[in-house]
């Protein structure tokens, strides 16, 4: 499996690994090829067709998809030429002639594959002038996630995810040809764990979560790297902060942790950090009443009490979510 | 097999009434199609392949002088539209939009640029048109549904332009 195959992308020698993936083998040299479908955490599929490359084949050359063609020896692909030019910029009409273009009221716009890959290999113009596919939109498929079926572009990644990763499969395509549409089994939710994942797989603005819709444009948000605190898993994340508010969690591809994945606890509880009812101050009981007190109150109130007890055993709870540093704290204090 | 397709239709077939043909389609809904001037092909897969198309399923479709051959290409690629799994993207999309263009020009309400239009649809979904077709899609199905209208733009033409907006020159 690792052996090593050398292969000619655009008339550079390339290097791979047998039966990488042409997509995946050209990622790691800088080739960019452009893709809708294909996820490298989920099985290729081939539907989109967005990622077609000419290959030399014996019967002449052939256009075909990248993310579904694994490396050999002496294999020749062509990734700019004008035949493959002219497939990719067709397959982006065919995506845009069914999609409603309501990118100004879209929460994807700004960090849209549809959007970023039409400036950069679509056409600029639409000859399309029939009516587009309706559905009703948006529909909720849970309680945190919405489906927009006419934003869909049907690369089956959520379906896939709900399948191959969490094993609830309970989104699906149903209908066939130009009818064919994502939704939940009849009178059956997407309940599941992990439907966050979808939101955030979603090359368009198909799934969206309640908690985000309608709050930021991605190219306001501050995006700062964290690990999520919501069990001892430890996975990597990434908040996106607004104004001082934290509007979302993302999942971080992390090869030791998580794969870019994240439970929906982890993806939307943040909600606490911003609710009225969050304990902000510290509060002392004084005859059934909570009265706020300063922090050096509080620990000068601890220092008295600890003083009139005579032998004192001092034992601390740590919860579960405490960083390591708060229980080397407690440690070292407890430690003389 | 081995007679040409002139004889099969007026033996087996009994003939024509009184018509001529001006199309026919020698093997199922994906083969392009021959000009009723081509009736003495031979039936044999080579004989057929030579002329640009193909045996295919062996049915046979004859087409006669009152035929509106737009008509023709738009039931043929409604029929693709229809069977087509919707699984990748040109496939789905593109054979839907070619039989929505046709409907619009079969009912008069077709634009001067729509024949570009569909033989470029046609490209994106087979690229170059050529026979035997490449494709962008996963399975021949598609490329299938643009041989009636490349076989509509090459040799018959004429009859989409008649239900087109006449170009109307200024000055």
């Amino acid at each position: 499996m690792n052996e090593k195959v050398t292969f000619t992308v655009d008339g550079k020698q390339l290097e791979g690994k047998q039966g990488q993936l042409l997509i995946e083998a050209c990622e790691d040299s800088g080739i960019h090829i452009p893709r809708f479908c294909w996820h490298k955490r989920l099985d290729p599929v081939g539907m989109c067709r967005m990622c077609l490359v000419e290959i030399d084949t014996p019967r002449g050359k052939a256009l075909v998809p990248s993310c579904t063609t694994q490396v050999s020896e002496e294999l020749i692909v062509e990734t700019e030429s004008d035949t493959v030019k002219k497939a990719q910029e067709g397959v982006l009409e065919f995506l845009l002639i069914n999609h409603p273009l309501d990118c100004p009221i879209c929460d994807k716009a700004g960090e849209c594959p549809l959007q970023d890959q039409t400036m950069a290999y679509g056409p600029g113009e639409s000859r399309f002038i029939e009516e587009k596919r309706h559905f009703e939109k948006p529909i909720p498929v849970s309680d945190i996630v919405l489906l927009d079926r006419e934003r869909c572009i049907l690369c089956a990644r959520c379906t896939r995810f709900s399948d191959e990763i969490s094993g609830d499969p309970l989104i699906e395509f149903i209908q066939r040809g130009n009818k064919t549409q994502v939704n939940t089994f009849p009178d059956e939710p997407f309940k599941s764990y992990f439907s966050g994942n979808t939101v955030q797989i979603c090359p368009v603005g198909a799934l969206t979560a309640t908690s985000y819709r309608f709050k930021a444009r991605p190219w306001d948000l501050k995006k700062v790297s964290s690990t999520c605190n919501c069990c001892s898993l430890g996975c990597s994340v990434e908040l996106n902060v607004s104004q001082n508010k934290m509007l979302r969690i993302l999942g971080e591809d992390n090869e030791f942790t998580n794969q870019g994945w994240l439970s929906d606890k982890g993806r939307y509880n943040f909600e606490y950090l911003h609710s009225e009812n969050r304990l902000l101050n510290i509060h002392s009981r004084e005859n059934e009443d909570y009265q706020t007190i300063t922090i050096s109150d509080a620990i000068e109130k601890i220092k008295n009490k600890i003083k009139d007890l005579d032998n004192p055993e001092i034992k601390f709870i740590v919860g579960a979510t405490a960083q390591m540093k708060n229980i080397l704290q407690s440690t070292n204090l407890l430690t003389p | 097999m081995g007679s040409s397709f002139g004889e099969f239709v007026d033996t087996l077939g009994k003939g024509v009434k009184n018509k001529a043909i001006k199309a026919y389609i020698p093997g199922g809904a994906s083969a392009p199609w021959l000009r009723g001037d081509q009736l003495d092909v031979k039936m044999t897969i080579d004989d057929v392949a030579n002329e640009g198309s193909m045996l295919g399923s062996g049915a046979v479709v004859m087409m006669d002088e009152d035929t509106n051959l737009v008509l023709a290409a738009k039931s043929l690629v409604s029929f693709f539209a229809h069977e087509s799994c919707g699984q990748c993207t040109p496939c789905r999309e593109g054979t839907t939009w070619l039989e929505n263009i046709l409907e619009r020009v079969a009912s008069g309400r077709g634009r001067l640029s729509d024949i570009d239009l569909l033989l470029d649809v046609c490209d994106n979904i087979s690229p170059g048109l050529t026979w035997p077709p490449k494709m962008t899609t996963i399975c021949p199905l598609g490329p299938s549904a643009t041989a009636s209208i490349v076989s509509l733009m090459k040799d018959f033409r004429s009859e989409v332009e008649v239900l087109l907006p006449k170009k109307v020159v200024i000055g």
